[in-house]
């Protein structure tokens, strides 16, 4: 019997399409941009924004949102941003696109996000950002970065594009940083096919974050009637999402407790099921979530014992119609990591999650299926250690 | 206890002990025992720093509840083997809840018959002498328990004769599997077998584990000649590998000279020897596993040799899934395995390699012994747990 696991599956409901309906059945889907308002409003009251200079905007990806958090931070040639190794290549071509020279440092074991101490320890002179990605909707160590971010006088850039609805110490992921990025992606908890969002927490950024995603025009302010007509005032991008978009997501803000709680519950669920295996030596370690934060379901990893086995292993399960990818290629590994930045430290963590790592199915409903996928599993590690 | 409370079954368990989940599963989920129809109650270790999973609807009572307890409340008192902790952990209770004896039962696991038969044949009877092993506290258990969950034969006699008294005998153990989660235990008896069985057929090979956990050298110095002899004078159509445990205790200098010898000579000779029509046998050593790599490779393995006593678990779960048996006359577990259980046992003729690659498996029909094995369970319990004999 084949089985039919994928790794993500889509959430949408006909609450999801009544809106688009609703939207598409105006004359002008333009106007008023009611429902990215409503968008921007909605997560403005999640992320516990209510001072009003600290603004959301929505953009057609993370990826965008990170570009214009590049191009807010200034930095150009010569100047140093310090990143995690482990992580997706937007977070780092964001900012080589601005001629920055990246410096790739490593992970924290268990929960691989980037390892404050490999920050500390990587800054220079030159160092004009400092950049926070929230692995696996787990925070980073904000107060640590913070405190480093502070004192050699960088910019914080919090990567949060896995995580949506995730707390550390009971305050929202993304409200640390200066400005904070979040992918609402297809593979992401919630989404509306690709977009994005772009949260400026420093007031300084505001004005010109909004005339950097209307095209470099000060159209914002016509808007909202400061100027009498607009103009060309600064770089900028397309940086807005459409309506249609905003409608799908819209439905999906109003369901994000729902959708993040059964996630939570599938997490759960393998981690239990993970915890014999993991004292057995079947698998080497689960992920590891630091007192005080509160994730938000968007991955379960797990990491094998060995390297060699995990393309045995991904493929054993595909052929039980059980998606179980693995995830990023440690970006000082790759072609472009090696021309556009260089390495600071050892990179033992990022290497380890770079082979080892091996992610699992997670959609809402999948807890009752993890006692099959678990089985699977270690029957796929243990058929390609015999094979081996 | 008030008059609408039922009296409580225990089972009492050694906190952190790994056979905990599979006894509980096999009661559950092989045996039908009503989860809801006893508790368990945990004795030793540390709460925080251990944690024993469950099966769904088991539930545990604390210690201290425990010993709140007194006897009219208490419908009897199941432990998993005994030795030194569990022996005190009773005496405690016991003392504490005035708990009659009479309502206590031993579910016997393997090889502590044996160890107290070794300790009488030693002292004259169990109460003289004093060794680590049998303690004042199993002394004083074993002469008041006379409930004991195991077969007849061989343990149930062995027991009447050491304890000099008739015992009330269940004659059937909980026969257990080695994955005690249902769904793993079916994925890898499915899924994991078939994909096994391909691979020793694609390289057309016959695995063969000589004992099923490192043992001294003299329980497999038969074998260990009987492998030399088939590397040089064996003929095999199947290529053979045998799987030899890492040794991890110190041993006798000799044995240890002589079982290095034979490896080497073996290791070495047998590419050459191959050449020459000599049969194509590789030698493996098994580190300690966990738990499903054991279960794999058991799977793997076309034959067990077994050793005298002890590891009836994987000796069971090899038999149940279709892999020859072998073990010496006599012993404690062929009189299991061929008399009580009546499962096809291979005997050592001449060279044991050489008969398991000239003959066949014989097909075991083990869902026979787990019938009979309930049936009888369902008697022996049926005072004490709640069953469910329709499922």
């Amino acid at each position: 019997m084949t089985l039919s696991y994928p790794y993500v599956k889509s959430t949408f409901t006909q609450h999801e399409l009544g809106l688009v309906t609703e939207l598409m059945e105006r004359e002008n889907m333009t106007l008023g941009f009611s429902h990215s308002a409503l968008c921007t409003e909605e997560i403005a009251r999640r992320l516990g924004l209510t001072q009003p200079p600290q603004r959301v905007f929505l953009t057609p990806s993370c990826t965008s949102a990170l570009e214009v958090a590049a191009l807010l931070s200034g930095v150009g040639p010569g100047d140093e941003v310090i990143l995690p190794s482990y992580t997706f290549s937007s977070t780092a071509t964001a900012f080589a696109l601005r001629g920055a020279t990246l410096v790739f440092v490593d992970s924290q074991p268990g929960s691989f996000n980037i390892d404050p101490q490999a920050v500390r320890d990587a800054v220079t002179p030159a160092t004009r950002v400092i950049i926070a990605m929230h692995y696996c909707g787990v925070s980073c160590d904000m107060d640590s970065l913070s405190a480093i971010a502070r004192d050699c006088g960088a910019m914080l850039i919090e990567d949060a594009a896995q995580a949506y609805g995730a707390t550390a110490q009971g305050q929202a992921v993304g409200t640390r940083g200066d400005v904070a990025t979040f992918s609402f992606h297809h593979t992401k908890n919630l989404s509306c096919g690709e977009g994005g969002a772009l949260v400026v927490n420093n007031p300084d950024l505001c004005d010109r974050a909004a005339i950097l995603l209307e095209k470099g025009t000060n159209r914002s302010q016509f808007f909202q009637g400061l100027v009498d007509k607009y103009s060309w005032v600064d770089l900028g991008t397309s940086g807005v999402i459409s309506e249609i978009a905003a409608a799908v997501l819209l439905g999906q803000l109003q369901r994000a407790d729902e959708i993040n709680g059964a996630r939570i519950a599938g997490w759960n669920a393998y981690h239990a099921a993970f915890a014999p295996l993991e004292a057995d030596g079947v698998i080497a370690a689960r992920p590891h979530v630091p007192e005080g934060c509160a994730h938000n379901g968007h991955i379960y990893f797990i990491l094998l014992p060995d390297p060699a086995l995990r393309p045995g292993v991904i493929a054993e399960l595909s052929r039980r119609g059980i998606s179980a990818p693995f995830h990023y290629v440690p970006l000082h590994d790759t072609v472009a990591g090696r021309r556009f930045g260089r390495v600071s430290g050892q990179m033992v963590e990022a290497n380890r999650a770079g082979s080892c790592l091996l992610r699992l199915p997670l959609w809402p409903g999948v807890a009752d299926h993890v006692p099959e996928i678990v089985a699977e599993v270690t029957a796929a590690i243990e058929i390609t250690k015999a094979v081996a | 206890m008030t008059g609408t409370e039922q009296a409580l079954t225990i089972l009492l368990l050694s906190r952190g002990n790994i056979h905990n989940s599979t006894l509980l599963s096999t009661l559950v989920n092989e045996y039908s025992v009503d989860p809801k129809s006893f508790v368990v109650v945990l004795f030793g270790g540390d709460t925080k720093a251990q944690k024993d999973d469950l099966p769904a609807g088991v539930e545990e009572m604390s210690w201290n509840d425990a010993l709140s307890l007194d006897d009219a409340a208490i419908k009897a008192v199941i432990l998993q083997s005994l030795y030194p902790a569990n022996a005190r952990a009773l005496r405690e209770f016991a003392a504490q809840t005035a708990v009659s004896y009479a309502k206590v039962g031993i579910i016997i696991t393997d090889n502590e018959v044996d160890l107290w038969k070794s300790h009488v044949d030693k002292f004259g009877s169990l109460d003289k002498g004093h060794t680590k092993t049998i303690t004042d506290d199993m002394k004083h258990a074993l002469a008041k328990i006379d409930n004991f969950c195991c077969t007849y034969n061989p343990f149930g006699q062995t027991l009447e004769e050491i304890l000099a008294r008739p015992l009330n005998i269940s004659d059937t153990f909980p026969i257990r599997k080695l994955l005690p989660e249902p769904t793993d235990y079916a994925v890898f008896t499915g899924r994991v077998k078939d994909e096994i069985d391909y691979l020793e057929r694609l390289a057309n090979r016959r695995t063969i584990m000589v004992m099923s956990k490192p043992l001294p050298y003299e329980r497999k110095r038969v074998y260990v000649r009987d492998l030399l002899r088939f590397c040089l004078f064996g003929q095999s159509r199947y290529s053979v590998t045998v799987l030899f445990w890492e040794r991890r205790k110190p041993w006798k200098t000799w044995d240890k000279v002589e079982y290095r010898l034979i490896m080497i000579f073996v290791a070495w000779l047998s590419p050459v020897l191959r050449r020459f029509g000599r049969p194509d046998i590789r030698i493996r050593f098994l580190p300690s596993l966990s738990r499903h790599e054991y279960m794999t490779t058991l799977l793997r393995c076309y034959a067990l040799i077994g050793q005298r006593r002890s590891g009836v678990g994987a000796m069971t779960e090899a038999v149940r899934n279709g892999g020859q048996l072998v073990l010496e006359r006599g012993s404690y577990n062929e009189q299991l395995f061929s008399e009580s259980w009546k499962t096809p046992i291979v005997y050592r003729n001449n060279n044991i390699f050489q008969e398991l690659v000239d003959t066949e498996n014989d097909e075991v029909d083990f869902e026979r012994v787990m019938t009979e094995s309930r049936d009888r369970f369902w008697l022996f319990y049926a005072s004490i747990f709640t069953v469910k004999p329709s499922d």
